[in-house]
C-alpha cells in the first residue's frame, strides 16, 4: 500500500444550508492522475479551493506530503509542491509570457526580498523560465505580454507556472476549459507525458481527456463522493451513468 | 545612458536633471532666491512622491495617508531640536527609523483589507497622527513650532539655502536610484506581479502580505526622509505638514506624473507646483481676483489627464517597456 500524497478525511464545507462538500474522503497516490468529475454544483470548486487553502473546511483534515495542511495559509502549501491552474485564467496579464513563468521560478528560489539585483537577466531565473515555456510549447511567444496571448495559450502558460516549481502535486481545475479540439488534444498528449511520474488531480469536464488521462476517477455529486475507481469501473457503474455519464450523454 | 539619451524621454529627463543638478547656479545668476526654495520644495516632494509611487504606482495600493510620513519625519526632528538635540546624525535616523516603524504598525494593520477600507484605514492612521499632533502644546499645537535646522558640523552647513538643495538634489538622486533598482529587482516584481492578480502570486507560493508590508514600509521609510528635509526646509514644523489634503496632493502627482514609472514623480511634483505657482497670477492677468480660484482651472486638468493620458506626463513620451 502506497502512502498518499495527498489525502483529505471526511471534509466537510457548508454555505448556509447547502453542503457543498459532503464528508469527502479522497487521496491521490504519488505519480497518480487522480480525475474529479461531476456535474454543475456538485461542489469541485468548492474542494478545490479547501485543497489550495482559498476555503477554510468546517471540519474533517487534509493531508499533503505526511504534513497535516488543513490550516495552512495558501502560499505554504505552494512551498510544499501543492501547485495548481485556475479555472478561469489567471496570468499576470501586464507581463510577457516568460516573465510569468519566471515569476513561478522565483517563488520557489527562495526569499525575494532582493531589492537591488536586475531579476529579469538573473539566468537562475531566465533558465529554466525559457525551458518551461518550451515545455508546453510557447518558446516563441516568451516576449509576448500574456494578455496578447491566445485563450489557449494562456492555458498553456498556466501549466508552465504551475510546473516551474516543479510541484510533487499539480492541482488542475478545468485546464481544458475554452479550449479547442486540437488545443485540447495536445495538451492531453502534454500531461500523458508526466503519466506515473508525476500526481496530478485533475478537474475536467470533457470526458475524452478525463478517459483518456485518469488512472482513478471520483464521481463528486450535490457535494458528496458517490463512486471512485478506475475509468472502465466508473464507466460501468449505473449510478453514475443516472447521476452524470447519463445526462451528459443524452 | 548614451543610448537612452536619443529618446525624447531620456532627453527630456536629462536636461530636467541637468537643470536640477544646477538650480543654485541659475537662481542666483537671475537672481531669484525665490525660486530656489520652489525648487527645494520640488525635490523634497519629489522624494516623497516617488516613496509613494513604490506602493501606489508599482504595487497598486492606494495609500491615502502617506502625508503621515512627512510629519512623522518632521517631527522627529522638531522635537529633538526642541529638547536641545540639533545634531542631524540623531535626529535623522530617528525620523527615518519612526517613519519606518509607523508604516510597519499602518501596513500590519491596513495591509489585510482592500480597495476602499484600505483607503479608509490608511487615512484613519494618518489622521490619528494629525490630531495627536495638533494636541502636543509643548510643540505648539495647531501653531506648530519653529525650530532650528539640523547640525552637521564638519559636514554641511544646512543654513546656506545652496548647500541644502544640492544635499537635497543628492537624496533625491539616491531615491531615484533605488527606485530604479527596486522596480526590477526580485522584490520589485513581487509587488509588480501582485497588482497585477496578487491570487495568481499567492497561488505561485507567494506570502504577499508579507512582501507588501516590507514595500509600505520602505515606502514610510523615504516618506520619513522627506519629511525630515520639509522640516529643514522651512526650518518650522506644524501639523500642517500631514493634513489629509497634502496627502491627496500626492496621490495626484504620482497619478499625474505616470504612476509605475521611475520619472513620473518627478514630472508630476514639477508639473503641480508649476500649476500652483502660475495658475493664480495667469488667471488674475485675465481679471483681477479670478487667480483665487486656480484650483477650478486645476480640478477640470486632472480629470482630463485622468481620462485621456492614463500614463500620465509620462505618456506623453510614448509607450514604455518593461
Amino acid at each position: 500500500m502506497v502512502e498518499p500524497l495527498l489525502s483529505t478525511d471526511r471534509l466537510i464545507k457548508r454555505f448556509g444550508g447547502l453542503v457543498a462538500t459532503d464528508s469527502v474522503s479522497i487521496d491521490v497516490k504519488p505519480g497518480e492522475i487522480h480525475a474529479l468529475i461531476g456535474p454543475n454544483g456538485a461542489g469541485k470548486t468548492t474542494l478545490v479551493s479547501q485543497l489550495t487553502g482559498n476555503l477554510a473546511p468546517d471540519s474533517g483534515a487534509i493531508h499533503f506530503a505526511g504534513r497535516d495542511v488543513t490550516r495552512l495559509p495558501t502560499h505554504a502549501r505552494v512551498r510544499l509542491g501543492l501547485a495548481r491552474s485556475f479555472q478561469i485564467t489567471s496570468v499576470l496579464r501586464e507581463f510577457t509570457a516568460l516573465d510569468n513563468v519566471a515569476l513561478a521560478v522565483q517563488a520557489h528560489a527562495g526569499h525575494s526580498f532582493r531589492f537591488l539585483a536586475d531579476a529579469r537577466r538573473d539566468e537562475r531565473l531566465r533558465g529554466p523560465a525559457r525551458q518551461g515555456l518550451a515545455d508546453v510549447g510557447l518558446a516563441n511567444r516568451a516576449d509576448t505580454p500574456a494578455a496578447a496571448l491566445s485563450h489557449g495559450e494562456q492555458r498553456q502558460l498556466e501549466i508552465a507556472m504551475a510546473l516551474a516549481g516543479d510541484p510533487r502535486l499539480l492541482l488542475l481545475d478545468e485546464p481544458m476549459a475554452g479550449m479547442g479540439v486540437e488545443e485540447s488534444q495536445r495538451l492531453i498528449g502534454f500531461l500523458r507525458g508526466f503519466k506515473g511520474r508525476r500526481a496530478m488531480l485533475l478537474i475536467e469536464h470533457d470526458m475524452d481527456a478525463v478517459f483518456q488521462l485518469a488512472d482513478r476517477i471520483t464521481v463528486l455529486v450535490y457535494g458528496r463522493a458517490i463512486a471512485s475507481g478506475p475509468p472502465g469501473e466508473i464507466r460501468a457503474n449505473p449510478e453514475v451513468r443516472q447521476a452524470y455519464l447519463g445526462e451528459e450523454t443524452a | 545612458m548614451i543610448a537612452s539619451l536619443r529618446t525624447p524621454r531620456g532627453l527630456a529627463t536629462a536636461l530636467l536633471l541637468l537643470v536640477l543638478a544646477v538650480l543654485p547656479l541659475l537662481t542666483q545668476a537671475f537672481d531669484q532666491r525665490y525660486l530656489l526654495s520652489i525648487g527645494t520644495r520640488i525635490v523634497i516632494w519629489s522624494i516623497a512622491a516617488i516613496s509613494l509611487n513604490m506602493i501606489l504606482g508599482y504595487g497598486g495600493l492606494v495609500s491615502f495617508g502617506h502625508a503621515v510620513f512627512f510629519g512623522i519625519g518632521g517631527y522627529a526632528v522638531g522635537i529633538l531640536s526642541h529638547h536641545g538635540v540639533q545634531s542631524g546624525s540623531v535626529q535623522w535616523p530617528v525620523g527615518i527609523v519612526a517613519a519606518a516603524l509607523w508604516a510597519a504598525l499602518i501596513g500590519a494593520l491596513s495591509l489585510r483589507t482592500r480597495g476602499l477600507y484600505f483607503i479608509m484605514i490608511t487615512l484613519a492612521f494618518a489622521q490619528l497622527v494629525y490630531y495627536v499632533s495638533a494636541g502636543l502644546e509643548a510643540y505648539g499645537a495647531d501653531d506648530g513650532l519653529n525650530i532650528s535646522r539640523s547640525r552637521f558640523p564638519g559636514l554641511i552647513d544646512l543654513r546656506d539655502k545652496a548647500s541644502f538643495y544640492w544635499l537635497c538634489f543628492a537624496l533625491l538622486g539616491g531615491t531615484l536610484w533605488f527606485c530604479s533598482r527596486f522596480a526590477i529587482s526580485r522584490f520589485g516584481l513581487v509587488i509588480r506581479g501582485a497588482k497585477s492578480n496578487d491570487l495568481r502570486m499567492t497561488a505561485l507560493g507567494f506570502p504577499v502580505f508579507r512582501y507588501r508590508l516590507a514595500a509600505f514600509t520602505l515606502s514610510g521609510a523615504f516618506g520619513g526622509l522627506a519629511g525630515i528635509l520639509l522640516a529643514n526646509e522651512g526650518a518650522y514644523i506644524s501639523p500642517a505638514m500631514m493634513s489629509w489634503v497634502k496627502s491627496g496632493d500626492l496621490i495626484v502627482i504620482v497619478v499625474l506624473g505616470g504612476m509605475g514609472t521611475l520619472f513620473g514623480p518627478l514630472y508630476g511634483t514639477i508639473a503641480f507646483f508649476v500649476l500652483e505657482e502660475s495658475l493664480p497670477p495667469l488667471l488674475d492677468l485675465g481679471r483681477k481676483g479670478w487667480g483665487e480660484y486656480w484650483q477650478i482651472v486645476f480640478g477640470p486638468m486632472l480629470v482630463l489627464i485622468a481620462l485621456y493620458a492614463k500614463g500620465g506626463i509620462d505618456s506623453l513620451f510614448g509607450r514604455r517597456h518593461g
